[in-house]
């Protein structure tokens, strides 16, 4: 009897240890496994976002011009990063094109300019005087150029959006027709989400009437675009005051600014 | 002699008895370890899977370069070219120009750093494309 005590905690202690072993050899290598691999996601995913980061670093002034029948093109490095242009495309509408590879490198703060000879022969042979330059980096970011460059904004003038003088205004009574012809002069698209109009009268002798109105949500693309839309071009009607002779209209876009403004005189 | 041959087979049937118990429970002992280990490495191996699949997918970048548009409706080739700048190989499936789908048939593989193009008829003049990878990713090109 005094012999059986010590063995049944012999028995005990061994068939722990093997459980214990078994779990161990199982779920220590799936855990090790797990680990390294999301170790490694968070590694590439974290490469990933560098990336990512220095392709929004880079950012290129590009313009073209045309002297003495060869094209120069001047790139500036107004990025925080060091930029290389892999590929050139001149086109000068979306049915031609001819590509060229490059490997320029443009250092941040630094302009470079681009004489190629076979750019300034591929540009000879266009028919059309107007094309559009791209510069293709490696990290993936095109920066276009026009040409000839588009005309300057009038002195004294402010806002990326340009409302064309062709726009018009009409008014019947108390109510007013306006079309506005809206050009986009920034690199980056914009977005009108709604207009306001002040009716005003030169005499002063009546009140000026504020009219807020909303417009489908709309994109207008860079003028560096060879095609429309570039271009917006958009027709509203109104009731107001009749007789108004000053109306002033203001574009509004996505982030509640004044992007645009244009006044309508009668004589 | 007769009892003493009694006593000795009294002996051997608890031996027995007990490496047959052994036997049996370290068999089953021995399946459900290798059950579970087994259960375990495939369900690690999807889970490998399942990360390397989405670690591809974050690698994979491709933007739309250029794009080309040739002839008249209804007779329009868009010429599509895609560079990858990303850190794995693409394979470009499908293009959408606008909303109609053009599937390319075991699609087009484009490498690190390399610049392709598709070429896809279409009905009309797209006012955008899109190209989608086998993985996924979608991204648009405006001509």
């Amino acid at each position: 009897m005094v012999t059986h005590k010590p063995q049944s905690g012999v028995s005990t202690l061994v068939g722990g240890a093997i459980i214990v072993g078994i779990v161990l050899t199982i779920l220590t290598p799936l855990f090790i496994s797990a680990n390294e691999m999301t170790s490694f996601y968070d590694v590439v995913a974290s490469e990933m976002r560098d990336l990512e980061q220095q392709r929004s670093w880079e950012d290129l002034d590009v313009s073209a011009r045309n002297t003495g029948g060869a094209v120069i093109i001047t790139a500036t490095n107004i990025g925080s990063i060091t930029v290389n242009v892999t590929r050139i495309w001149v086109y000068p509408d979306n049915t031609e094109y001819s590509v060229f590879t490059q490997n320029t490198v443009v250092k941040s703060g630094e302009q470079v300019v681009i004489d190629d000879e076979e750019i300034n022969s591929y540009v000879d042979s266009l028919s059309d005087e107007t094309y559009v330059i791209k510069l293709a980096t490696d990290r993936g970011n095109l920066f276009n150029a026009r040409f000839p460059p588009p005309a300057p904004p009038t002195p004294g003038y402010y806002f990326p959006l340009e409302v064309q003088s062709n726009s018009t205004m009409s008014s019947l009574g108390s109510t007013y027709d306006i079309t506005l012809e809206v050009w986009n002069w920034m690199e980056l698209e914009l977005t009108i989400d709604y207009i306001i109009v002040t009716t005003s009268f030169s005499d002063g002798g009546t009140p000026s009437e504020v009219k807020m109105l909303e417009v489908d949500p709309n994109v207008i693309f860079p003028r560096v675009f060879p095609d429309p839309p570039y271009y917006w071009v958009e027709s509203f009607t109104f009731s107001a005051n009749p007789g108004a002779d000053v109306i002033k209209v203001e574009l509004i876009d996505d982030e509640s600014f004044v992007v645009g403004a244009f006044y309508f005189r009668e004589e | 002699m007769k009892a003493r041959s009694n006593r000795s087979r009294k002996g051997i049937s608890p031996v027995v008895s007990h490496l047959i118990l052994l036997v049996g429970v370290l068999s089953a002992g021995m399946f459900l370890w290798w059950f579970t280990l087994t259960r375990s490495v495939v369900a690690s191996q999807n889970f490998s899977d399942e990360i390397g699949s989405e670690i591809e997918k974050i690698e994979e970048r491709f933007i739309i370069e250029h794009i080309l548009i040739e002839g008249s409706e209804p007779d329009v080739q868009v010429t599509v070219w895609i560079y990858n700048y990303g850190k794995i190989h693409v394979n470009a499936t499908t293009v959408y120009m606008e909303s109609v789908r053009d599937v390319i048939p075991n699609g087009q593989l484009i490498q690190l750093d390399e610049l392709q193009s598709i070429t896809v008829n279409s009905a009309f003049t797209p006012d955008y494309v899109q190209v989608e990878s086998e993985r996924g990713t979608v991204v648009i090109g405006y001509p």
